[in-house]
Order: structure tokens, then C-alpha cells, then sequence
């Protein structure tokens, strides 16, 4: 039925000879891994009592009416770039069964392990991509929660880049050979590579032609414009200073340019925001860095013409519970937190400047319009022009939806693109 | 090998390296030693199949290592097996290996694998039953438990899973319902989903398990695996269930199956060759060690596996054996013993988190891991299927061994650290990649490449090509 209305929506426009709105070709994902505060991002409370709020200040943005908290000051100048969802939740406040429910939809228990989002648009979108690197990458740690793929298969499991961004040189695992070696002497050892290989000359079986396979794919790779992606060392140092010269900060600038070599999914696994003690100190110093390098993507990817294709997205499994635990062992710390939290979404055509839900006045539980995990993911994979609703193919073996049924709230089309508005054909 | 004599350590090097003789294949076919070999060359007769020349002991030694003990043989083990003059090398060599500790911490892996050992999502077992899990397993291979015992052991366990580590089995199963439990133990007893078993049996095997609860206690984590009928009382379904079980010939058939599967691979092989070992596998009690001592000294596994012919047909009647990658554990315990530079591995979630250091075989957790066991396929261990485990090789499989910061430094530090005083690095990494010294061809391309490029440059290059090469990623 819901598609019905959208297409009777969309018919008179397109008669009008309104530009239709163009899907998104990638995403960037920015995992806030452990579980961000949301007090201390997206939803401030400073009215809030002192054991909820530790006398920090909500700050406007360059939205009238929306405000964030003060220890964003560059993105509440972006604010306009992207939308706040103040109302994420779900009930499951252990990382694990969290991490699943956020990255597949799914309540786990199922039997089965589904894909994660990362996967499902590498396997849609990756039929049009035909680049160097896989269509799936994160930055630069594994999630490891589960096994992303999940059902679909080890050809959609992620590249994982290791290295660190910021070092002197991005030195990607695998695509980058190791930096004391000449060309020469690559090409030497792989010279000596087939001169020694007395055993591939005799046996000649099936397995071992997926061997040469597997290694020419490997030096096309090499020797490619993959290696040339990763070197930040082509960006001026105004730029890497933009995102700030940390390891958090790189990578958001890698993912950049990931994004311009048509990677269809890029995550970036932010680590170490697990604050159980030492709450506001660890903010502090992540919010710092978070600000600075999520402000510059954005406004980098939209100066560039990129924000209108690529989705930006951001969220942990969960938050932290408002009440902030003074007592030992954790002398100031917030817990795990799903009832009631906070994410961001930008680029791909959604609309920035706005908010959606309201949460209480300790952002402790949503008022109005919560927001499920499947409404969340369902939004990115339609604006991705993948129907959330239809089947997984037929070679997983597995009847169902590619996520479960959108919530009654449903998903966020109060931010899809205006007509006319967002990426035009 | 503790049987073998010093005085017959005579330089293999020099005498493999003077004739350049095949290294791979000795002349003929093995000859049949046992009732079992015997059936084989009948049935490769029946068949018209011819096998494949017998492995040589370089290729006999490396394999029997990393079937039984998970990793490739140090060079003097390989030394040791070539040298020996004994002509029941091999029997003792794999008498003495299934002895070991090493087998039954690597045999636990593999049950470890179908039993999913694993103290998270979505199996959430938690790191402590995990470790009582694997170790309860361990113990019982250590002991070479008959291997329907163990299987008792598991349908009729009950109590807390902190302090039996049999009653894991029913928590393992993702969703707790007499439906999946069933399916649970259908895969593990019988090799089959439970749809694929007659209506009625699956009906009672549903009906068996309909008694199980789980209920928590004061202790964090611990639950109790119970059975609302008393077991005490001897009238508990499971008790006759058990009995029946392990007496059907498909118990003994998907003991076989898997146990082949460890040693072969996941390759198909003919129905009667399976069903010979079953038979021999109940009339020796449900022995595994006797199983895997059968298979490990038969002609099917003494087989080479270079050969003329049709390669389909010879791998499923078990007369060649089969090239496969070597599993990411093995591959990443074989890296670390030659380089000297042992791994990591650890678990973030649940927390405390969980840091290991030592062999991947041994790691009792499936959530316990690292960056190079995911990549190369180490299984997840969600479903406990064969299929979670992957040996295809990959092109990030390959980048990761061609430049990877990890090996790099690896192979810097065995060449310039572990083998700093060594005289003749050539030949010594030879035998720690390849289990054999070098060929004389192979000296003979050495120096032919050497004097165009530089031999100390094409030395610093040898443990990076050895270790790139297809006869050390395989297992032949």
C-alpha cells in the first residue's frame, strides 16, 4: 500500500517536470563502538538535575531551534548537513546482542546469522561497482561483534585496512608493500616466487588454479589505483589538519576518499567509547576528535559534491544511562543504555536540519516518534535504492525480508528528499 | 621421533640435495599393510582406479604433523622421521603423536568447531562455560574416552554449566527449544538436519529433548540444565534415547565422516569406503585414536597427491590424497613456530575481556580471535557446520601474506634474529617452510638468480617467497 502512495506521490511530479530524486552510491559509517552519551552529544540536557547532567551547556547550532552540546561546536556548525534522531531504541543493553540488532535489524536468536547493512549494500551496489578494492571496507579495526556477512558469504566480508592513518604512512595491510622494498625488488621476488614453486609445477589440480587467481587479483589490487587511495600523503596538510591529526581524524579523511573511488560501504569502527568509568574525561577527549573530523567530512564531502550520493551515518549500539553512577568502582560513569538514544544521518538525500523524536527531560526514555533499529537501516538501504522488504536471493537459502518489518512509526521519511530537491538525474 | 637412533642423522641435506630426485613422490604405489588397505585395492580394482604413487617421507612427515598436531614439524622433527632407518617409521611416528597433548588440544579445536564452543553472540555460552567446555572436551580425548560415552555424556548431562561441562551442549544451541535442541543433536549424532530424518524420528527426537529447562542461579552467569522428568528415577527419554543412539550404524558413520572430513578435508568420499571404517570402528569400541590410527597409517593416506588421471574420480575413492589450504589455526601456528614470533589473540566482549597468547589450536573460545584467523577462515563457530570453515584462498588472503606489516616484520625477525647464526640459512629455511632441505635444482636456481641480482638480496627474499609458495600454503 505504501508503495502505492509513493508512486502516486512521485507520478504527478515527474508529469510537472520535477527532477526525480536520484539514490545514494555509498555510505559511510561511522560505528561509535562501546556506546556513545547521548547527554553529551546530540541531546543535551542541561536543565537536567546534577546527578544527569554534570554541569555541561546545550549549544545552538546553525539550525534556528535545534542545539547540541557544547562539546560539538563544529558540528553544530554543519547542523544543517544532517539530521538528529533523538529517539533510537531497542532493549538490548549488552554490546553484543546490541551491536547485531543495530548492524543487521535483527533480534538475535533467530538460528542464524544475518547480514549486517555494511554487507547487504556491498551485495546490492557492488553489482555496479568495479573498482580495485572490495565493496566493503572498514577503517581500520575489525568490528568483530560476529560474522558481518553473515549468510551471504565470505565474498562480502569486509576489507580490513589495520595500519594507522595518521602515521607517517598509511600502511593498508596487503595493498601497501612494506616500505623498505624497491620496485625492483618486488618484482624480483615474485620472479623467484614462480622460479621456486617446484611443487605448483608438478601438481596441476583445480584448487591450486584458485591460487593464481587469487594472486593475480591480488597484484591488479597492488598495482592498481588501490595503494593510491589510501596515500594521504596526496592530500595537502591543510586538509589532514582539518580533520584533525589523529588516528580518528585520518581515517574519516580515508574514508573520503574511499567514497571518491565508489566504494559503495565504508565503516569507520571508532573505538573506546565504553565510558563505564571515567565518563566525562573520555568524552572529553573523543567528543574532541569526533567533533573536528565528522565536521570536516562533511563539509568536505559537500563542498565536493559528494554529500547528495553518500549517506553519513553515525551511532554506537547504544547510549548511556542518564543517571550518571557516582558511586565506586565507577566514580562518575554512565552505563550501557538502550531505552533511549541518539544517532545521526546526513547525505544520500536525506534532509539535515532536523530532529526527529523527543526524548524526556533526562533523554531517558522517547516521547514521541522512537525510532527501531530496522527503521534506521530499512531508511539507509531505500535511499540506497535496495527495497528493505524484498527477499534475500534465492542462493542463501534463506525466505525472508532483506530486514524485518518496519516499525509502526516506520522508517524516516519525514527526512527523505523533498521533490526536486536532493540529487538530480 | 624418540625411536630413531642419533647415529643415523646422517645429512639428508646432502643427500636429497646431491640427486635430484623426486621430493614429493616416491616410486611406486604404497603397499597394502593393513586388513583395511587390503579392501582399498579391491575396491580400486573393482573400481579400475589406480592410485597415486606413495608421498615421499618429506611429504609424509610434514603431513602427519599437521593432521594430528595442527602445525608443521621444526626442522629437526622433519630431520628426525627422513633419517630414521625404522620401516614402522610412520606407525610409530603416528602411535606417538596421537599420544601427545598437541593431538588432543588440536582434536578439541576440531570438536570445538561443531560443538560451538563460543562465549558469544549468538551462541553465548560465556567465557567461563566456555573454558570448562573445551577443557571437559580436551580431557576426554586426552583420555581417549570411546566415543560413545561421549556421546551419552552429552545427551544425558544435567547441573550448572560452570560445573559440567557436558551440559554446555544444550546451551550451545542458539535457540532453546526441543525443535532446535533436536536438530542439535541430529547434526552431531547422525550428520543430519533433523528434517532430513523420517517423520518419526524426529518426532521422538523432539518428544526426548521436551523436558529441558534452563534456570539461573545467585552466581552471574551460571544456569542449570535440567530435566523436569528425573533422571534419578530412570525415567528420564534420553537414558533409552542414548542407548539406541550410539548403537545405530549412522552414529558410527557420521563419527567416521567427520573424522575423515579432519584428516581429509571436506571431500566427498564413496559410501563403502566410509562404511568399512564404521564397521571397524564399532567392532575396536568407538576408539578414536584406533580410528584415526586406521586412517593415518592406510594406503589411502599414504598416497601421494600428484598424479596422472582423473582427479575427481581418484579423490573420491580415497587414492590420491587431497591438495587443500591449510586451515587458518594450523597456517597461523606453523607462522608463528617458524618465525619464532608467537601471536595474540584476544576477545573485547563479553567483558572482562579475554587475552590468550599461544597456539590457536588451543584457543578454548571461538570468540577469542584475531585479524588473521578471521581472514582466513577460522570458523565462527555459529552453527557448528562443517561448511563455516573455509579454505578457499583469496586476494586479501594473499595481499595479507604478500605485504602485510604482520609478516613482514615476522620474516625479518627469522632471518635476521632466528637465524642470524645459522651457516646456511638456504637450506635452513627450507626445512622450517617445506619440512625438506633444498633439491639440488633448487640450489641451482638460487644461484643462477643470485648472480643476477645480488644473492644476499635474494636470500633476504627467500622466507617471504617460501612462505608465498603453494607447496607451504597447501597441504599435499
Amino acid at each position: 500500500m505504501k508503495k502505492v502512495l509513493l508512486l502516486a506521490a512521485i507520478i504527478p511530479m515527474l508529469m510537472l517536470g520535477a527532477k526525480e530524486v536520484k539514490t545514494a552510491k555509498s555510505v559511510i559509517e561511522i560505528w561509535v563502538w562501546g556506546g556513545p552519551s547521548q547527554l553529551e552529544t546530540f541531546d543535551p540536557k542541561p536543565n537536567a538535575p546534577v546527578e544527569y547532567n554534570n554541569g555541561y551547556k546545550a549549544i545552538p547550532s546553525n539550525v534556528p531551534g535545534i542545539e547540541v552540546s557544547e562539546m560539538l561546536p563544529r558540528l553544530a556548525k554543519q547542523a544543517d548537513k544532517y539530521s538528529i534522531i533523538r529517539t533510537m531504541t531497542h532493549r538490548h543493553n549488552g554490546h553484543e546482542t546490541a551491536s547485531y540488532l543495530m548492524q543487521t535489524g535483527r533480534e538475535p536468536g533467530a538460528g542464524k546469522v544475518f547480514p549486517a547493512i555494511g554487507a547487504l549494500v556491498a551485495f546490492y551496489k557492488g553489482k555496479d561497482y568495479h573498482g580495485d578494492l572490495p565493496p566493503y571496507v572498514i577503517l581500520t579495526k575489525p568490528k568483530g561483534r560476529f560474522a558481518e556477512e553473515g549468510f551471504l558469504g565470505e565474498k562480502f566480508k569486509p576489507l580490513v585496512t589495520g595500519g594507522n592513518p595518521n602515521a607517517v604512512r598509511f600502511s593498508v595491510d596487503g595493498i601497501t608493500p612494506p616500505g623498505n622494498l624497491t620496485k625492483e625488488d618486488i618484482n624480483m621476488q615474485f620472479e623467484a616466487l614462480e622460479k621456486f614453486d617446484s611443487f605448483g609445477k608438478k601438481c596441476n589440480i583445480p584448487a591450486l588454479k584458485d591460487f593464481d587467481s587469487a594472486g593475480i587479483n591480488a597484484i591488479r589490487k597492488m598495482n592498481g589505483s588501490a595503494a593510491k587511495v589510501f596515500d594521504l600523503s596526496l592530500e595537502t596538510p591543510e586538509m589532514r589538519d582539518r580533520y584533525g591529526r589523529n588516528e580518528f581524524g585520518q581515517a574519516c579523511l580515508a574514508a573520503r576518499r574511499l567514497v571518491e573511488a565508489g566504494v559503495p560501504y565504508v565503516t569507520i569502527n571508532a573505538q573506546g567509547w565504553d565510558s563505564h568509568k571515567k565518563h566525562f574525561e573520555t568524552m572529553k577527549k573523543k567528543t574532541a576528535e569526533m567533533d573536528q573530523a565528522v565536521a570536516a567530512l562533511l563539509e568536505d564531502l559537500a563542498a565536493r559534491g559528494l554529500l547528495d550520493t553518500t549517506i553519513v551515518w553515525w551511532s554506537g549500539e547504544f547510549g548511556r544511562t542518564p543517571k550518571i553512577q557516582w558511586e565506586a568502582p565507577w566514580n562518575g560513569g554512565r552505563n550501557h543504555y538502550a531505552r533511549c538514544f541518539s544517532a545521526i544521518i546526513a547525505g544520500g538525500g536525506f534532509q539535515g536540519g532536523k530532529v526527529i523524536g523527543v526524548s524526556d527531560a533526562v533523554a531517558g526514555v522517547p516521547v514521541s516518534r522512537p525510532v527501531a533499529p530496522q527503521d534506521l537501516l530499512g531508511s539507509i538501504l531505500e535511499r540506497c535504492g535496495i527495497d528493505p522488504d524484498s527477499k534475500f536471493p534465492e542462493f542463501t537459502g534463506v525466505d525472508a525480508s532483506l530486514l524485518p518489518k518496519e516499525s509502526k512509526e516506520g522508517r524516516l521519511r519525514e527526512i527523505y528528499p523533498r521533490s526536486g530537491k536532493g540529487v538530480e538525474k | 621421533m624418540k625411536f630413531c637412533k642419533p647415529a643415523v642423522f646422517l645429512a639428508a641435506t646432502a643427500i636429497l640435495s646431491l640427486f635430484s630426485q623426486d621430493v614429493y613422490l616416491k616410486k611406486a604405489p604404497p603397499a597394502p599393510i593393513s586388513d583395511f588397505d587390503i579392501f582399498l585395492y579391491r575396491y580400486w580394482k573393482q573400481q579400475k582406479v589406480t592410485p597415486a604413487n606413495e608421498a615421499s617421507d618429506c611429504v609424509m612427515v610434514r603431513r602427519l604433523y599437521i593432521d594430528l598436531a595442527g602445525r608443521v614439524p621444526t626442522p629437526q622433527e622433519a630431520l628426525d622421521y627422513i633419517n630414521c632407518r625404522q620401516k614402522r617409521k610412520q606407525q610409530l611416528l603416528v602411535q606417538e603423536l596421537l599420544e601427545s597433548e598437541e593431538h588432543a588440544m588440536f582434536m578439541t579445536m576440531r570438536l570445538g568447531d561443531e560443538l560451538r564452543i563460543k562465549s558469544e553472540f549468538p551462541i553465548n555460552l560465556w567465557p567461563n562455560a566456555a573454558f570448562l567446555y573445551s577443557r571437559t572436551i580436551f580431557d576426554a580425548i586426552r583420555t581417549n574416552m570411546p566415543f560413545d560415552a561421549f556421546a551419552q555424556m552429552l545427551i544425558c548431562a544435567d547441573g550448572s554449566n560452570f560445573r559440567n561441562g557436558y551440559v554446555n551442549f544444550y546451551r550451545a544451541v542458539p535457540v532453546k527449544n526441543s525443535i532446535e535442541t533436536a536438530n542439535a543433536f541430529a547434526g552431531f549424532l547422525f550428520g543430519k538436519k533433523l528434517q532430513e530424518l523420517p517423520a518419526a524420528e524426529q518426532k521422538r527426537l523432539i518428544d526426548t529433548f521436551a523436558h529441558i529447562r534452563f534456570k539461573s542461579t545467585r552466581e552471574w552467569k551460571e544456569e542449570i540444565v535440567y530435566s523436569t522428568v528425573p533422571f534419578s528415577a530412570g525415567s528420564d527419554p534420553r537414558i533409552e534415547f542414548a542407548r539406541e543412539s550410539v548403537n545405530s550404524p549412522e552414529f558410527a558413520e557420521a563419527a567416521v565422516r567427520r573424522v575423515w572430513r579432519w584428516i581429509f578435508g571436506n571431500c566427498e568420499v564413496d559410501k563403502a569406503i566410509i562404511e568399512r571404517l564404521a564397521a571397524d570402528f564399532r567392532d575396536k569400541d568407538f576408539d578414536l585414536r584406533a580410528l584415526l590410527y586406521e586412517i593415518c597409517t592406510s594406503t589411502a593416506y599414504r598416497v601421494g597427491s600428484i598424479s596422472e588421471g582423473d582427479y575427481t574420480q581418484k579423490l573420491k575413492y580415497a587414492a590420491i590424497y587431497p591438495v587443500r589450504r591449510l586451515d587458518a589455526e594450523v597456517l597461523a601456528d606453523s607462522i608463528a613456530q617458524i618465525t619464532g614470533v608467537p601471536y595474540t589473540y584476544s576477545s573485547v566482549i563479553p567483558e572482562p575481556f579475554s587475552y590468550y597468547h599461544g597456539r590457536a589450536a588451543a584457543l578454548p573460545d571461538g570468540s577469542i580471535t584475531d585479524r588473521f584467523l578471521l581472514l582466513f577462515g577460522r570458523p565462527s563457530r555459529d552453527s557448528g557446520a562443517w561448511e563455516e570453515r573455509k579454505n578457499t584462498i583469496t586476494a586479501d588472503q594473499r595481499l595479507y601474506l604478500f605485504n602485510s606489516a604482520d609478516i613482514n616484520s615476522r620474516l625479518q625477525k627469522l632471518l635476521w634474529q632466528k637465524l642470524k647464526k645459522e651457516k646456511d640459512k638456504f637450506n635452513a629455511l627450507f626445512l622450517l617452510f617445506y619440512s625438506r632441505p633444498p633439491t639440488g635444482e633448487e640450489r641451482e636456481i638460487f644461484n643462477t638468480m643470485g648472480k643476477k641480482v645480488k644473492s644476499w638480496k635474494l636470500l633476504a627474499r627467500m622466507p617471504w617467497i617460501l612462505l608465498n609458495s603453494r607447496e607451504f600454503l597447501y597441504q599435499h
